[in-house]
């Protein structure tokens, strides 16, 4: 959640591509990848689908938080594969029999085209996560017309969670000084984290009381607020908004349809 | 603070009021925190809705949904993309919470042993579906997965299987969290409670 | 009188490089201060004294037995401990339990637990409180409360960090009695504070803490007469003597009860 001031930097000349396009059109871009890949059972596009978002993403040089996302759906898949290769409904090939165990085509069929979707939702939103910062995405929202209250709140979602961190270590030290120790069965772990958890969500709900007087205080509330313009910085927005959003529709009105025309 | 007439408004106010715009992101903040003491201790259980519950029984049922709703996202946006569809599941928690606790469904011990099933049902409706359309039905936590495995190596329908799997898991972190959000909100200051109820 | 050894002492933070080294020093005067700029290494020695870290060398030794080695519930009983913000440890449902709590944790009879917290609620005048929910109470009674979970405990030894900040003035008065008490029945009181009115007035030993080291240990005369010592670790003296070096005069005065004292001789001399 740190914040590289990219957009305050230069002038567009200077930036790279992935920093003319808006947020809206890369949540919408990840949105239609991820719906093409519910729109297709066949393994072979899924599979053409992740080899696009990652090189979207490898070309953006953005990766990080990718190999972190998959790492923690990995394990998941693999279990899919397994469980499904074994005892999925439809199977009826027999792929392959290890030490009497029998994994099936259907299943592991059905299971990796599963996984290749996880992959192409994560490697997408990556493209996301990645390119883009939290003031930058709070700007473009407020620009394109969210309220500044629902942006206030998305942003200090931001805000408070190193803060309400560095409070939980504080509160761990002065429990463990008192005598709390490392508990052994569930129920006596459940009931030491009351001691932590009791003084932490005061104190957060004690600042947010704080923060609210606050901002009645500056007129937060007032109807005559006016939002912030400032310099546009992104190339062909309305366009990028409405072509996505007409295959979203698409996209899924076709999914729809599919599964309509079975019941028909 | 503002003099006004208490009187206590439907829990159903749509409007944003500061008070219910502070307290959504420290209700995400406490899911958050929550999540990661469980992990910590590696208990059985997520207790990552704790925020939500406790928004949804001080300033109503809409906190509560749109603090599961944005917590949802922003984990989604920043940690596990898939988790973000689970926003769904997180509105249905926190409209449930809110409407069992203004009915009264959270003032003893008792009661919450009740509220905490009823949550838990929502929450596994909701989510069997999403789990059967992105996992095969599977929830991600090995225990539950390998009831799961069993149930569908029998031929027990995919639905059925993905239901029981979620909703054992669910009724676990359902009670813990709703018995820590009632332990934590009786020990709450007065006014605590009563600046986010009455604040309009 | 209760003792704290420290010999070889060598604690580096894992993050970053800020390190915490000393050599030789032992705590055996009953009321101790220790003083120093932010991010001179009080907290961290305190931490250190309360074995909540480990120190990558050297000892700790609480009257004759090293740190490492006593039992928890034991460590409980030789040295306790209040930190600067109370709300960082209350949690329990009404003062009386919070102050219970602390100690069912070295004790299991009931009666007994039940005395002495109400004796150490007596002590710090929240008696009349005692049933309800310690964030009903104002800040400065919370800070008596964390003070009150300490007394009930008894420790040998007292460790408090920043114990004035946030308490009101009759509060304040109520704190330096309690501390008096407690030396007079033989215990050990360390505190850290950047009050240096207060270490003047009251205090017999001071150390004074920069960049990770204890750079001065003597009484708080000697202190604020090194107007130079002074200076250089980045503290102010008393306001007394603020006032009397703008007056042009050198010497040293505690408190503004020592300059009336000492200019009363001045004119009796006169006569």
């Amino acid at each position: 959640m740190n914040e590289p001031n990219s957009i305050l930097q230069g002038s567009v000349a200077h930036r790279g591509w992935t920093s003319v396009i808006d947020p809206v059109t890369k949540l919408l871009m990840a949105l239609d990848l991820a719906l093409l890949s519910f729109c297709f059972t066949n393994l072979l596009v899924e599979i053409a689908l992740v080899f696009v978002a990652l090189v979207i993403l490898l070309i953006s040089k953005a990766g990080k938080s990718a190999v972190h996302a998959i790492e923690f759906s990995s394990f998941l898949i693999f279990t899919m594969l397994i469980i499904q290769g074994l005892f999925y409904s439809h199977n009826q090939t027999l792929l392959v029999s290890v030490v009497g165990i029998r994994f099936y085509q259907e299943g592991l069929l059905y299971a990796a085209t599963m996984g290749c979707r996880i992959f192409v939702i994560i490697l997408a939103t990556s493209f996301f996560m990645t390119t883009t910062t939290v003031s930058e995405n709070s700007k473009y929202l407020e620009q394109v017309g969210l309220s500044y209250k629902a942006v206030y709140v998305l942003m200090s979602v931001c805000y408070i969670l190193p803060e309400m961190m560095a409070n939980m270590k504080k509160i761990q030290m002065a429990q463990r000084a008192r005598g709390i120790n490392q508990q052994k069965t569930i129920l006596e772990k459940i009931k030491s984290i009351l001691p932590v958890l009791v003084p932490l969500v005061i104190k957060t709900l004690d600042q947010s009381m704080e923060r609210s007087i606050a901002l009645r205080l500056r007129g937060f509330n007032s109807p005559h607020r006016v939002a912030l313009k400032s310099a546009n910085l992104y190339r062909h927005e309305m366009v990028n908004h409405r072509g996505l959003s007409l295959l979203a529709i698409i996209l899924i009105g076709w999914k729809l349809w599919i599964i309509g025309s079975k019941f028909i | 603070m503002r003099v006004q007439n208490i009187k206590r408004s439907s829990i159903w106010k749509i409007r944003l009021s500061t008070a219910t715009m502070t307290l959504i992101p420290a209700a995400v903040g406490i899911n958050y925190v929550a999540k990661a003491f469980a992990e910590g201790l590696k208990l059985p259980v997520w207790l990552g809705t704790l925020g939500t519950f406790l928004a949804s029984m001080l300033a109503g049922p809409v906190a509560g949904a749109i603090s599961g709703f944005i917590n949802n996202v922003i984990y989604g946006l920043t940690l596990s993309p898939v988790s973000t569809v689970y926003a769904i599941t997180s509105i249905g928690i926190g409209i449930a919470v809110g409407v069992l606790h203004a009915k009264g469904w959270f003032s003893s011990a008792k009661k919450v042993f009740v509220s905490a099933i009823i949550i838990a049902i929502v929450s596994a409706v909701i989510s069997t579906p999403l789990n059967v359309i992105f996992w095969g039905g599977q929830t991600g936590i090995p225990w539950g997965d390998s009831i799961f495995a069993a149930m569908i190596a029998n031929h027990i329908p995919v639905w059925i299987s993905s239901f029981t799997d979620e909703f054992i898991l669910d009724i676990l972190d359902k009670v813990v969290v709703a018995y820590l959000a009632f332990f934590i909100y009786r020990q709450l200051p007065q006014r605590m409670i009563r600046f986010f109820r009455d604040d309009k | 009188m209760p003792q704290i050894e420290i010999s070889g002492l060598r604690y580096t933070y894992p993050e970053h490089s800020f390190q915490v080294e000393i050599d030789r020093q032992s705590f055996d005067s009953p009321l101790t201060a220790i003083v120093g700029q932010n991010g001179a290494g009080k907290s961290t020695l305190l931490k250190l004294l309360i074995g909540l870290i480990t120190p990558q060398e050297g000892t700790i030794m609480i009257n004759g037995v090293s740190i490492d080695e006593l039992k928890p519930q034991a460590k409980l009983k030789q040295i306790g401990v209040t930190f600067q913000d109370p709300d960082d440890q209350l949690f329990n449902a009404t003062v009386q339990k919070e102050v219970a709590w602390g100690l069912s944790q070295i004790e299991s009879d009931q009666l007994m637990i039940k005395r002495a917290a109400d004796q150490a609620l007596v002590a710090v005048g929240l008696a009349d409180k005692a049933a309800e929910n310690p964030y009903d109470l104002s800040l400065s009674e919370r800070k008596l409360l964390t003070f009150a979970t300490v007394l009930a405990i008894n420790p040998a030894i007292y460790l408090f960090d920043e114990p004035m900040m946030s308490l009101d003035w009759p509060s304040r008065k109520r704190m330096t009695n309690i501390f008096h008490q407690l030396v007079k029945s033989g215990h050990q009181v360390i505190t850290i504070t950047h009050d240096m009115d207060w270490v003047a007035a009251e205090f017999s030993t001071v150390h004074v803490m920069a960049h990770g080291q204890i750079t001065f240990s003597g009484t708080p005369s000697a202190l604020f007469g090194n107007s130079g010592l002074v200076k250089r670790v980045g503290l102010l003296p008393p306001r007394i003597m603020t006032i009397t070096r703008a007056l042009g005069d050198h010497s040293v005065y505690l408190t503004p009860e020592d300059y009336c004292r000492e200019h009363k001789q001045v004119a009796n001399n006169l006569n």
